[in-house]
């Protein structure tokens, strides 16, 4: 078996999230990575960045970086100064010999240092050029900068969880930023499939505005068919009670997640409520709605009599009722189906030893994925790629490193 | 430009709900053909009679038809088929025998059952892509049962992302799970389409809406397996960095900071008129603002309050290396100049609702347009078309079959 992109070289000019885990992705499917790092500031500023988000704090020994190592997972770094002409050079004559150039970067800065499209795909036609930006190449907001927190605010995302009581709300896990480099992935591929056919490169693009649209798709979708303010979920007052989050007896939360009305009686019947069926408060779909407080608060006076544990194998009798277990991340370590379908795996780091990593999400059949290695050092391969790449003599490479164009 | 990049590519999709049919919208927004195969016992897919769009938003347009059906069927062709009877398995069959992809999101236990399970289905076309899409992965002891976005929310962690340590679980509306879903397995199959460009052969890809949850929390679920600290949820009144946090301003709108340098700290200061802060020892450097978030969150409230949201706007936006953003509302995009400008939501003609605001494609590629989105199908809008055209039954087979409840 080999993997879907072996032989498919990336040219990486990006930091943080969006480009550097689009990367990521590209690496676990076979491609060799190679990220062009700013010698002057250190490398990305995710090497240096203690707290995500100011909260979690991600200093790791060896003086690595938790935030950086999960986006860089097995690249290989070189740190070429763009702003010095020879190491322009440098990184130009890397991207002839690419597939792929990938971009986070302003576009005023990718234009003032002579990165952009049109150099690029003069000297070589069959690159794929693909550049996310904040707030997409158009628009008055065009050249912005931007990250996961303002593609949040702006798409509408932080009025998607709580209630009317809530202020707006900051998801931690990084949806904008993860969904743009799950999206410039699948451009970049996309696009090596067209280049199949046609033989050609072109530029592909995105933005986290876009991406963070996209993610809440069922959200924004609906509400521009059916143009009605979209409801924030108040689970005191869920319209559908079969489709709510329950706090049971021991403290742990269940989520029914069922939406189809006809199991209304069956529900009823498995938890010991059969006399709710017949109430006429609450039987019709329009009654449920009506009346949906004081339904909640029966069923939360039924949930908080038994533990978790004992509603899940009440709940598990039938087969076509939809219902979970509400995880913290943590539990996700010990979860039997997460450790069963390698959405997390064990890899060992030279650094820290034996590490659990988040996994490549897609399963195929018959192709290789490629597991996870350590995140580069900074520069780690500055002289292996000038030599192995880009044929450089030890001479050549003594004179550019006093020149300042690479280190 | 030449044309749509999977120009000529056909996919069979036997879904329901999300995260399967999404998948088929973003195929056919890269221009595959996509049929749509419903069961005609029940009037067609499930979606298109839900009325109650997350049990509270009522879903119903004219026409009898279903927005949230809609936004998941755009442009499809759909053929009604009883698979439970032999004829009409083996019309899907033939389907998929002209196929490049076939897409399910039915549980594995049901589509073995049919007989549309990946080694059935391989033996008749090799080169075929098996996209399977499940609740909780094919493997583990979850590996048939059912669930949904809100499964998928429940278990990958996500309910506990927003909110503070007050609050309880909380679900977003948006259905990141089934849409991420949605996007692993378009992305899966456009992987192993190419694949197939190099060994000729097809595979199968499985992508679980429990994955897709866990995916798009990779920050924090790949940061806290390695530093193993519980992972906090973020307070606004106490976030650890008080430039990466959002505030109410004097006419009730929000303003979302979005700063992680250091130096951002006296520029930002600077900005606001707030130079006293700067060298203040309470808030001198980023270990002293952690420490004192609380207070200085109390102070920046205060002072959002004296002005409305547009001039902190015009404020801050006079230093270009602070980002920052208005807090909107999902309804507030259709009239954003910067949605529009970039193309993510356009205006089509629909046959049925007349002009009509749609949420596009996400990426733009510059040498392959994106088809314009058209209307989902009418339930069995194609089976006669389908059947005569590209499996060669005469038009009496079809009735035949329609009238033997194998066809609807």
């Amino acid at each position: 078996m080999e993997a879907p992109l072996d032989g498919i070289r990336v040219v990486e000019w990006s930091m943080y999230a969006t480009g550097p885990m689009c990367g990521v992705m590209l690496r676990d499917l076979g491609a060799d990575v190679i990220r062009i790092e700013d010698p002057g500031r250190g490398g990305d500023p995710t090497r240096n960045m203690r707290y995500v988000a100011g909260i979690t704090d991600c200093q790791m020994p060896g003086d690595r970086n938790a935030f950086f190592e999960v986006m860089n997972w097995g690249k290989r770094s070189v740190t070429f100064n763009l702003k010095h002409p020879q190491g322009r050079e440098l990184a130009l004559r890397l991207i002839d010999k690419a597939d792929v150039f990938t971009l986070n970067i302003r576009p005023p800065v990718v234009r003032k240092l002579g990165l952009d499209y049109e150099t690029l795909r003069e000297r070589n036609p069959r690159l794929i050029y693909a550049t996310a930006s904040a707030y997409g190449e158009a628009g008055p907001q065009g050249d912005r900068s931007g990250n996961d927190f303002t593609g949040q605010a702006r798409s509408g995302i932080m009025f998607g969880a709580g209630s009317d009581e809530h202020p707006p709300l900051y998801h931690l896990g990084g949806f904008p930023d993860m969904t743009g480099a799950t999206l410039l992935a699948h451009a970049v591929i996309s696009a090596l499939y067209a280049r199949e056919r046609t033989g050609e490169g072109q530029k592909v693009e995105l933005s986290n505005l876009s991406a963070a649209m996209w993610i809440q798709y069922w959200a924004v979708s609906n509400q521009l068919l059916l143009d009605i303010p979209w409801p924030r979920q108040d689970r005191r007052r869920a319209k559908q009670p079969m489709f709510n989050h329950y706090l049971c007896a021991d403290g742990e939360w269940i989520a029914m997640a069922t939406v189809r009305d006809e199991k209304w009686p069956g529900f009823c019947g498995l938890i010991a409520r059969p006399e709710l069926v017949d109430d006429p408060r609450f039987e019709t779909v329009e009654n449920r709605k009506e009346n949906a407080a004081e339904l909640v608060a029966i069923l939360e006076e039924q949930f908080a009599t038994k533990p978790r544990a004992e509603w899940e194998s009440i709940l598990g009798q039938d087969e076509s009722l939809e219902w979970e277990r509400v995880q913290r991340l943590p539990d996700l370590q010990s979860d039997p189906q997460v450790l069963a379908n390698e959405y997390l795996v064990e890899m060992e780091h030279p650094v820290w030893g034996t590490v659990r990593a988040q996994n490549y999400p897609v399963k195929f059949s018959e192709s290789e994925l490629r597991p996870r290695r350590a995140a580069p050092d900074l520069g780690e391969h500055n002289f292996e790629v000038l030599t192995e790449e880009l044929g450089c003599s030890s001479e050549e490479i003594a004179e550019l490193m006093s020149a300042g164009a690479f280190g | 430009m030449t044309k749509p990049i999977l120009d000529g590519v056909k996919v069979v999709e036997w879904s329901i709900y999300v995260m399967g049919p999404l998948a088929g919208v973003m195929l056919r927004d890269l221009g595959a053909d996509v049929i749509k195969i419903e069961d005609p016992s029940t009037g067609g897919e499930t979606l298109r009679g839900l009325r109650y769009t997350n049990g509270t938003v009522d879903a119903q347009m004219p026409g009898g038809r279903n927005a949230s059906f809609e936004i998941s069927n755009w442009g499809k062709r759909s053929i009604g088929l009883n698979l439970k009877a032999p004829e009409g398995k083996e019309l899907a069959m033939q389907l998929i025998e002209q196929a490049d992809v076939f897409l399910t999101n039915f549980r594995p236990p049901v589509v073995a059952r049919i007989g549309l399970d990946y080694e059935s289905v391989r033996q008749r076309n090799p080169r075929i892509i098996y996209a399977a899409s499940s609740a909780f992965g094919s493997n583990g002891p979850l590996g048939g049962r059912t669930g949904n976005d809100y499964t998928g929310q429940a278990r990958s962690g996500m309910m506990w992302g927003p909110g503070t340590d007050e609050d309880p679980p909380l679900y977003h509306t948006g259905a990141p799970c089934d849409i991420g879903g949605s996007t692993l397995l378009s992305h899966g199959i456009l992987t192993a389409l190419y694949a197939r460009e190099r060994t000729g052969k097809g595979q199968m890809i499985d992508v679980s809406n429990l994955g897709a949850g866990m995916w798009f929390q990779y920050w924090a679920i790949g940061i806290n397996s390695l530093v193993g600290q519980r992972w906090p949820r973020m307070d606004r009144r106490q976030p650890g960095n008080a430039l990466w946090n959002h505030y109410p301003c004097g006419d009730g709108e929000w303003l979302a900071l979005a700063n992680l340098l250091p130096e951002n700290w006296p520029a930002f200061c600077r900005v606001m008129g707030l130079d006293h802060l700067i060298d203040d020892e309470r808030f001198h450097d980023v270990d002293a603002r952690r420490r004192n978030a609380e207070e200085l969150v109390a102070i920046l409230d205060a002072h959002f309050q004296t002005r409305p949201r547009a001039e902190w706007e015009e404020i801050l936006a006079r230093d270009p290396s602070l980002a920052f953003e208005r807090v909107q509302r999902v309804e507030d995009l259709a009239g954003d100049d910067q949605v529009r400008a970039n193309g993510y939501v356009t205006e089509i003609d629909h046959p049925v609702y007349g002009k009509t605001r749609v949420q596009n494609y996400p990426m733009r590629f510059e040498k392959n347009p994106i088809p314009e989105r058209q209307p989902a199908p009418d339930f069995g809008e194609h089976t006669f078309e389908i059947l005569t055209e590209e499996l060669g039954l005469s038009p009496e087979q079809v009735s035949e079959y329609m009238t033997a409840g194998v066809a609807g």
